[in-house]
């Protein structure tokens, strides 16, 4: 299963969820879903602009863990 | 025309379908009553007039929850699916007793009215063809939700 690690990301970057939220142009509700793995499926333009905000990759957001 | 909303045709609907149920919650305690006014006594009628009133009654409940969500903007949720089922399985049960009736005509009330058996016989396979047409909406509904929530939680 594809695991978020949004929080990580902003942790390492010292940004709020609010700013975050904001930068992006997504509500904090929607960011709060993508943190807490409740989403079923992320926009590329999303990706695009955590990736810009958050200075990273696709691949520092997103993980792969297998299913137990 | 509005269907969705507070003014919408959804909640003129809910308030006909609320009439009909109460009413018909009145019709069958009344009923004893009424009969005995008219000098007659509750006999095998009551067989076949209350499971067919509780039948009905239950389909008319699972509608006036399905205009609810209508009238709250909130048609495609898992609610309706049960509705939409519970209404189906309460059609399905309306039309075996249609078909029970049937029976109880041809073999022990030894009838042969050709147009009371028809009705009889047009009753029973109307209701069943409602109920396979509930079931097969409320496939249709569960699909549209796990769709909406798919939109929903994308992001």
């Amino acid at each position: 299963m594809i695991i978020v690690n949004l929080d990580v990301m902003m942790a390492k970057r010292k940004i709020s969820s609010q700013e975050l939220a904001e930068k992006v142009g997504i509500t904090s509700a929607n960011l709060s879903i993508l943190k807490t793995n409740k989403g079923k499926a992320i926009r590329f333009s999303t990706l695009d602009k955590l990736c810009e905000v958050l200075n990273c990759t696709p691949g520092d957001i997103l993980a792969y863990e297998k299913r137990e | 025309m509005k269907i969705l909303g507070e003014n919408g045709l959804g909640k003129i609907l809910k308030i006909f379908l609320q009439t009909c149920f109460f009413g018909g919650i009145a019709l069958l305690v009344i009923l004893p009553f009424q009969l005995r006014l008219f000098g007659l006594h509750l006999n095998a009628i009551a067989y076949v007039i209350y499971p067919n009133g509780i039948a009905l009654l239950a389909i008319v409940y699972q509608f006036i929850g399905l205009f609810d969500s209508l009238k709250n903007y909130n048609p495609f949720c898992m609610e309706n699916v049960k509705r939409l089922r519970l209404a189906g399985i309460a059609s399905l049960i309306e039309g075996l007793l249609w078909g029970i009736d049937l029976i109880f005509q041809m073999f022990l009330a030894r009838s042969i009215e050709p147009l009371i058996l028809s009705v009889i016989l047009f009753m029973s396979i109307l209701f069943i063809g409602v109920s396979i047409a509930l079931y097969i909406l409320s496939e249709l509904m569960k699909q549209a939700t796990s769709y909406k929530e798919e939109n929903e939680l994308t992001i």
